[in-house]
This record gives structure tokens, C-alpha cells and sequence, in this order.
């Protein structure tokens, strides 16, 4: 009866996150350990509150050194998309500015259609396990599941590309239909065909972040 | 000379005597609670269990898992024992520590001394 007490007073958000960056070696009895102390504070009549702040502590402090060990793991990846993203940041800011390279309806137009072929192609609860599988460390997942991710980075990845080359596509299409060349001044036409490229820039960026986490996906979870 | 690879840290030096305390019953918790009485001091429970892992790397501790109880949730206990290598590490480290007391003359941690 108490133990199913003290299961509903537990903090389930950080037993989740516990349960998310322990590796699975330690999980069960650090996680015993953790909820056998909170029982012990709530029984001997420990503040309900305090024995969960108690828990909350407990959890940071801990999940530090996990986050530590596995910094260079994840850090490369990471690293490895920053670098990626200021390049081409700084690319932009040589030229013509950076304000040039942003282009927020090009950017969703490659980006949400992508993630609902990506979807389409594989299941909607993919690609939370996903993002777990590249990001995290899940412990020794179906072959399915890597199958599925690998498969929802890929369509996402490459979706992005012909996407991008479509609405980049479209936007050259349009323009040249719509302007009158004899009228319209060089800069305007040039900056009309650099907004109409930014889409194809976009699809071609994700495609290297999508194709590099495939990449990491199957080092990590496929045995060669 | 003590190998650099196995040289006992301080926490590990804390953890390995908390065992010694516990005998049978040294378990993540028990070594978190012992620690915390004796030395008053604070420690997580992830320190514990990143130095347990450490020193079982380093062959002075060995593991088995125990019983899952209610108030655990279910989950099972992982109990440590010291290894006779374990052992012999902490008189070595206890050897050093003795060795490096000897001829210091009180009045230096009075800060009498000039």
C-alpha cells in the first residue's frame, strides 16, 4: 500500500530523465537506491516536499557525471553541425550579409514538407525514438527501429534537397515569367535569383546535418 | 613508487573504507548514507556510482546483483566487495599517507612554525 504511495509521489520527470541519460548497467540499482532512500524519508516521516527536493538534487547532481562521459560522444556531432552553421554564417557575412542568407518561407517550405514525407515514409512516433537513437543512448534497440530512423533521416535528408531545388526552382520560374527585363534593374534581378537559390541551400544543408546523423546512427547501433 | 594508473584518489580512498564499514551490506545507497554520517559530507549518488564503476575498472571492487524490493520499485541492488587487490591498495595507500605523517612537527598545522 505505502509503496504504491510513495511510486505516485516520486518526481516521474526526473525519474524519466534518469531513466533517459543513465546508461543501462547502472539504471536499475541507481534508480533503486534513489527511490529506496525518498521510501525511507517519506516512511520516517520525512516533509513530502522536502523528500522531493531531496530527489530533484539528487537527480541534477548525479546526471552530471553520465553527461560528462558521454560529452564526447555527442560533443562531435554537435560540433560538427556548429562549425557547419557558422561556416556558412560566415560565408553570408562575407558577402553580402547574413541578413541575405535568412530566408524564413524558403526555410519552412524545405524543412515542414520534408518532416511530413519523412513521416509519411515511416510512422509518426518514429522520429521522437529517432532523435533519441542519434542524440541519446538507447540500449540495444530493434534492428526495426534503426532501420525506421535510418530510413526517416534519409527521406527527410533527401526530401530537403529535391525540395529545395523545387521551390528554387519555382521562384526562378515565377520571376522570369513576372519581370519585365527591360525595365528592371540588374541588382534587383540578381537578389531576386539569390532568394530564389536560398531554398536549394537549404535543402542541400540539411541533407549533410540529416546524412552525418545516419552516418552516427548506424556506427553507433548497427554492428559492421 | 605507486603505479600512476592505480593510484587511489581521495573520494575512491572514502568509498573503499565506507565499504569496509558495511561489511555485507555495501550497496549505492548504504556507501552514499555511511559517507554522509561519518564525514558530514553531501555527496550524489551518481558520484558514487561513476567511482564504484572506476574502482571495479581498476580491479578493487567486484559487483553481483541483488534482490529487487517494493520499496525500490523493483529495481535490483548492486552490492560491492572489496578484492584482495582492493585491500592491498587501501594498506598501501594507508602506508603512504602514515609515511608522510612522519617528522611533521605539529606547530606547522598551528601555523606556528617559521
Amino acid at each position: 500500500m505505502l509503496d504504491s504511495k510513495v511510486d505516485a509521489y516520486l518526481p516521474w520527470r526526473m525519474e524519466k530523465l534518469l531513466y533517459l541519460i543513465l546508461p543501462s548497467e547502472v539504471r536499475d540499482p541507481l534508480m533503486g537506491d534513489l527511490q529506496e532512500e525518498f521510501s525511507a524519508q517519506i516512511v520516517s516521516g520525512h516533509d513530502l516536499s522536502k523528500a522531493r527536493w531531496w530527489y530533484r538534487a539528487q537527480v541534477f547532481k548525479s546526471i552530471r557525471y553520465y553527461i560528462l562521459r558521454r560529452r564526447g560522444d555527442i560533443m562531435f556531432f554537435l560540433l560538427s553541425v556548429l562549425v557547419f552553421v557558422g561556416l556558412s554564417a560566415l560565408a553570408g557575412l562575407a558577402g553580402t550579409g547574413l541578413r541575405m542568407m535568412i530566408n524564413i518561407p524558403s526555410l519552412i517550405g524545405v524543412i515542414v514538407p520534408s518532416f511530413i514525407f519523412a513521416l509519411a515514409a515511416t510512422s509518426i512516433h518514429s522520429w521522437k525514438r529517432c532523435l533519441k537513437m542519434v542524440l541519446l543512448n538507447i540500449d540495444q534497440p530493434e534492428k526495426k527501429e534503426i532501420l525506421e530512423c535510418s530510413r526517416f533521416l534519409k527521406v527527410f535528408g533527401n526530401m530537403s534537397v529535391v525540395l529545395g531545388a523545387y521551390f528554387s526552382l519555382l521562384g526562378i520560374i515565377q520571376f522570369m515569367t513576372g519581370v519585365d527585363f527591360s525595365t528592371a534593374k540588374s541588382e534587383v534581378i540578381f537578389n531576386a535569383f539569390s532568394v530564389a537559390l536560398l531554398a536549394l541551400f537549404y535543402g542541400i544543408a540539411l541533407k549533410s546535418i540529416f546524412y552525418v546523423a545516419d552516418q552516427r546512427l548506424q556506427n553507433k547501433y548497427i554492428e559492421v | 613508487m605507486a603505479n600512476r594508473e592505480t593510484y587511489l584518489g581521495e573520494f575512491e580512498h572514502i568509498v573503499l573504507l565506507a565499504m569496509l564499514h558495511l561489511k555485507e551490506n555495501a550497496y549505492g545507497m548504504t556507501i552514499r548514507m555511511e559517507i554522509e554520517a561519518r564525514i558530514e559530507r553531501s555527496v550524489s549518488i551518481g558520484a558514487i556510482y561513476t567511482t564504484l564503476e572506476r574502482l571495479e575498472k581498476k580491479g578493487f571492487i567486484t559487483s553481483n546483483m541483488g534482490e529487487a524490493t517494493p520499496e525500490r520499485g523493483g529495481k535490483a541492488k548492486r552490492y560491492f566487495s572489496l578484492t584482495s587487490a582492493g585491500k592491498a591498495k587501501l594498506k598501501e595507500t594507508r602506508n603512504i599517507i602514515d609515511t608522510m605523517w612522519q617528522g611533521i612537527h605539529p606547530d606547522l598545522l598551528r601555523g606556528t612554525y617559521a
